[in-house]
């Protein structure tokens, strides 16, 4: 085995380069076979503010040791980090590249188990940020970049290796858990439940035994070896695994071993006698006696107790968990007993574990403090309390497991694990976040990036562009929407301007006629009766003795004309008869005077048939013009157009229900949720509705308007008096095939006898259309309501966004990245004023003083006082900022206090993340650096390191955070 | 002086004196970027320097206790802390005048001249 040379070790630096550096003093007895990994430890461990002071046993006090500054992780460690990393990112490019069947439907396997994932709510995000890390682009391709490339990657930044470790670590409980199993520790002198233990192994601490298992671990992940998991041949990993399995001391101690595990303990039994044979005969480097092995039995080492749950057993078998098991992690959590590789995944969760063992003593975690996973408090039904690692990740994990009420009286098991798998995703995904921010600045100044992030703000700057984009993008697309149902209003308003045209002329025709009177009889039914009864009048001496008719504005009542005239002839003829008994002299007077009577009486009876005609005419000419709208207006490209709208807008919403939309939710009309609803609609199954990133699509957008415009039209009119009850009769005709364009413009007689021809029975189908007819128009007056308020609502979030991009407020940003680079620039003077107000006596006083200021008193301004922060915490704000120099000391620190919310929150994460230290509020942070001061227990390079560098740091990675 | 600039730890610093002087010359006339680094460099020098001198306290102090039969109590690392802190204020805020480059030059010059002055010697 080749010795540890320079190339071998990687130094971390605290921003995450990795220079060369050669390893000091001797050899170490247990050869590297890869790089180490060297990291400053307060970047891991948390407590960097100096050593705890108290404590007999401690044994830093009582030999001088001050814990080393560095912390080493060993070579089988990262290359077991790097192996799995490079396994689990080839596995999920597998599966992007896997079609398989899902509610019979052929789906992508890894978009489908995102899709799931995201449905039931427990995301495996990092997921996409591994592979952004690991992969390339090749031809259209995903695909893994080279392993050499992949390990240094993961090896040059202890955040990564940090990341790896928990996603191997969720990996690994993911991968029991679809077995049905929980890991637990046995502590040595612990009494432990031992029901339905399914598997126990010894953890061992003889670190050749370690290097084994992890050794085969690495070749398992690289090989992804398999047996079938049945016994036969076996997996050099499963043997190494099998070595530490006690032999059984007696059944009533695995009561319960199932077959679904194979190779297990009792199982493994000739496999023990077998591997410890061939250790002794061998004398392979780890192995054992037989003596030894038996012996191991009773050994009081930590032991991996792995117990079957019911609970966790459901739990990994929903809809939701059940893609990642089955392709991921190579089990079938339903059927584990048919996953042919159950014993393989069983193996390398073991594996895993004994991984993260190891990782986190390297770290410094003394191993009785270690569970087997982080998330074993959740499963042990004492309730032990979590996993006290000191380690920063995880109290982080923990702290976000709190925040998200895990801790809350109430949850199931389930419930909390699924919280606290959720917060570690939470937790690594910011980690990632920060990876890769700090990928991109690499090599990019910082004073620089704060100073581009400040211009970018200023006017006419592209952040100011993007924030405002936003608000600008979200503002076409509700103009597009408002654009788009004014044009469908436009339309169904034509639509009803035509309906009305025939109706007017219907009715105007329908008041002549109804004016058109004889007395004593009935109204007539039609304008050709109308017609019929004047022509009578007029001709007919048999005919109406006198009729009303409405001319000029007013009603005239004329006398038949046949029978006038008849009498006007019958008088004349009369009055010939007595002038040819008169004298010759006397007649020709007679025969004028005569003539002269019979045109006098003549004339207003022609008068009177004139009207009469004209009458006729009048009544001619509207029913021919209401004839003529009604078939033109059919074939109108008003009608026809606002048709086809009235149908789109009705389907949009019986579209939406039909994926599955609760048709509460349409009627509740909230734009957003619908949106929403559709997407997980999507979720569930591809064919219904979009995925969010198609909610800015058009088409996508009007249907949801369109079904929100259909329901609440539909409602209004079912809540009118008169039309309610008309909407059955809409339905029954309608559905024979009588369309709502003829219902709308058609005739009743019509309407009538194509209702007939249709199907409905005689009797009634005139008042059946009649009322069909009446929904049917106002269907119309509805919706085109109904359109101008969806657009008003429109319009009002229009006009927020209009607000948000006038009321863009980039001036706050400026001033925090300004205060954020004069920090950075000027982190020389943070240095000497640090140094200064450690080592300088009557400086030092400040720091040690917890109390709160006041207004006038030693040069403290009102501002100040108002912050009501302790005087020692001024003191650390104004090594950072100076500004207890500034010419307006009190607008310097009303401005800075600004910047940081006018609350100690946010300050106190930047300094708690700076000291490594968690408080309860701003006065327990004051407190603790008075006491560790005092005491010395922070030392002058602590304290000049803590705030002239790390807090320097903070303040600028926040900084940047903001700029991003 | 009761400052703690960057010319006061140079000075503070165990670098040879004409190493010092070529710094604190150099250092005014450095670029932005140039004098951030040496500035963080001299720092992490100072603190080093400092944890050297802990230990040696410690051992020092250790061996006193010792001397005497007795064992260190959870005070003994705090009290090493003290003590080196004092030293370093002391060192610092006492030390001699900051090398002042004028009296420097005017020191080399005299030095220069002198041995000039040696090596004219009346042969006539």
């Amino acid at each position: 085995m080749a010795e540890a040379t320079a190339a071998d070790v990687h130094v971390i630096t605290e921003k995450g380069r990795s220079p060369v550096e050669p390893s000091t003093g001797s050899q170490p007895a247990v050869q590297p076979e890869g790089p180490r990994v060297q990291i400053p430890r307060h970047e891991v461990r948390e407590g960097l503010m100096g050593l705890p002071a108290m404590g007999p046993g401690n044994r830093s006090v009582t030999e001088g040791v001050r814990p080393s500054e560095t912390v080493v992780l060993k070579s089988e460690v990262v290359t077991g980090l790097q192996d799995f990393a490079i396994a689990y990112a080839q596995k999920l490019i597998d599966m992007q590249g896997l079609e398989v069947m899902v509610g019979g439907n052929k789906v992508n396997a890894y978009d489908a188990m995102k899709r799931q994932q995201s449905a039931l709510g427990i995301s495996y995000l990092e997921d996409e940020a591994l592979l952004a890390s690991f992969t390339e682009d090749n031809n259209g391709k995903r695909q893994l970049k080279s392993p050499d490339q992949v390990r240094e990657i993961i090896s040059s930044h202890p955040q990564m290796m940090e990341n790896i470790m928990v996603v191997a670590e969720r990996y690994a409980r993911d991968t029991l858990a679809a077995l049905g199993l929980r890991a637990q520790m046995q502590r040595p002198g612990s009494r432990t439940d031992l029901r339905d233990v399914a598997e126990i192994i010894d953890f061992p601490t003889d670190q050749g035994k370690v290097r084994e298992v992890l050794n085969r671990l690495s070749d398992a992940l690289r090989k992804r070896e398999s047996s079938g998991g049945r016994i036969g041949p076996r997996t050099s990993l499963r043997a190494a695994i099998e070595d530490l399995e006690p032999i059984a001391a007696g059944g009533a101690a695995f009561g319960g071993v199932s077959g679904l595990i194979v190779g297990g303990a009792l199982g493994s039994f000739p496999g023990a006698i077998a591997g410890a044979l061939k250790g002794a005969t061998a004398g392979a480097a780890g192995g054992t006696t037989l003596g030894a092995t038996v012996g191991r039995t009773f050994r009081e080492g930590p032991r991996l107790i792995l117990t079957k749950d019911q609970d966790i057993a459901g739990e990994a078998a929903r809809a939701g968990e059940d893609l990642r098991a089955k392709y991921l992690l190579d089990v079938d959590p339903i059927h584990p007993e048919r996953s042919t590789a159950a014993g393989d995944a069983k193996n390398e969760a073991v594996g895993i574990i004994m991984l993260r063992w190891e990782y986190m003593a390297n770290l410094g975690v003394p191993r009785e403090r270690m569970d087997a996973l982080s998330i074993d408090f959740l499963n042990n039904p004492d309730g032990i309390r979590p996993e006290e690692s000191r380690l920063k990740l995880q109290n982080e994990i923990f702290h976000r497991f709190e925040a998200n009420g895990g801790m809350a009286g109430g949850l199931t098991p389930t419930q909390r694990r699924d919280i606290y798998r959720n917060s570690q995703q939470e937790a690594i995904m910011g980690r990632f976040g920060d990876y890769f921010r700090e990928r991109q600045r690499e090599g990019r100044d910082r004073g620089q990036l704060l100073a581009d992030a400040i211009t970018a703000r200023g006017e006419g700057g592209t952040a100011l562009r993007s924030r405002i984009s936003g608000a600008e993008e979200e503002q076409q697309k509700l103009q597009a929407d408002k654009a788009s149902l004014e044009g469908n209003g436009q339309s169904v308003a034509g639509y009803r301007g035509k309906v009305k045209e025939v109706e007017t002329a219907k009715s105007d025709l329908s008041e002549l006629v109804s004016r058109t009177v004889v007395p004593g009889a009935a109204a007539f039914a039609s304008a050709e009766d109308a017609i019929g009864a004047i022509e009578r009048t007029i001709s007919d001496t048999g005919g109406p003795a006198n009729i009303t008719i409405f001319l000029d504005g007013r009603s005239h009542n004329i006398g038949n004309i046949a029978q006038r005239e008849q009498a006007a002839d019958a008088a004349f003829v009369s009055e010939q008869t007595r002038i040819a008994g008169l004298p010759p002299k006397a007649q020709d007077k007679a025969i004028e005077a005569a003539n002269n009577m019979y045109e006098r009486r003549m004339r207003p009876i022609h008068e009177d048939s004139q009207k009469l005609d004209q009458a006729i005419l009048k009544i001619k000419e509207l029913s021919q013009r209401a004839k003529a709208l009604e078939e033109h207006a059919l074939a109108s490209p008003e009608v026809t157009a606002g048709a086809k709208i009235t149908e789109d807008i009705a389907a949009a919403e019986t579209t939406l229900t039909g994926w599955g939309i609760p048709q509460t939710t349409i009627d509740a009309g909230d734009y957003a949720a619908i949106l929403a609803a559709v997407n997980t609609q999507n979720a569930a199954n591809p064919a219904n509705g979009w995925p969010e990133s198609e909610d800015r699509v058009a088409e996508n957008r009007l249907m949801v308007r369109r079904a929100i415009v259909q329901a609440r039209a539909r409602e209004a009119e079912r809540n009118d008096a008169a039309l309610g009850p008309m909407e059955a009769d809409f339905n029954t005709v309608h559905a024979r095939g009588i369309t709502v364009e003829q219902l709308t413009i058609l005739n009743l007689d019509e309407l009538e006898r194509r209702n007939v021809a249709a199907g409905a029975p005689v009797a009634g189908a005139r008042a059946e259309a009649e009322r069909a007819q009446a929904w049917a128009k106002g269907k119309l007056k509805y919706l085109e309501d109904s359109i101008k308020e969806e657009n008003s609502r429109i319009q009002t979030a229009e006009s927020a966004q209009a607000r948000i991009i006038r009321n863009v407020d980039m001036a706050t940003e400026i001033a925090q990245l300004t205060m954020v680079k004069e920090i950075y620039d000027n982190r020389g003077r943070v240095k000497s004023k640090a140094a200064e107000a450690y080592f300088l006596s009557d400086q030092r006083a400040v720091l040690e003083d917890v109390g709160h200021v006041t207004a006038g008193r030693e040069g403290y301004t009102a501002a100040e006082q108002a912050s009501n922060l302790p005087r020692n915490v001024l003191e650390v704000l104004n090594i950072l900022t100076d500004y207890q120099n500034a010419a307006d000391r009190n607008g310097a620190f009303q401005q800075i206090w600004k910047n940081l919310g006018s609350n100690p929150d946010l300050l106190m994460t930047r300094l708690e993340n700076a000291f490594g230290v968690r408080s309860r509020d701003i006065d327990a942070f004051a407190r603790r650096l008075r006491n560790q001061l005092r005491t010395r227990a922070t030392a002058g390079s602590d304290f000049g390191r803590t705030v002239g560098e790390n807090a320097v740091n903070e303040f600028t990675e926040w900084g940047l955070s903001i700029s991003t | 002086m009761k400052n703690f600039d960057i010319k006061t730890i140079i000075n503070f610093l165990p670098f040879p004196s004409d190493f010092k002087l070529d710094l604190l010359e150099r250092y005014e006339s450095m670029g932005p970027d140039e004098k951030a680094r040496t500035t963080d460099l001299i720092w992490e020098a100072f603190y080093l320097v400092y944890d050297i001198k802990i230990r040696e306290n410690f051992d020092k102090l250790l061996a006193e206790v010792d001397e005497k039969g007795e064992k260190p109590d959870e005070k003994f690392y705090g009290k090493v802390v003290e003590k080196t802190d004092k030293e370093i204020e002391d060192a610092l805020t006492n030390s001699s005048e900051s090398v002042d480059l004028t009296e420097a030059r005017k020191s080399m010059e005299m030095i220069i001249k002198e041995i000039n002055a040696s090596k004219v010697s009346p042969k006539n």
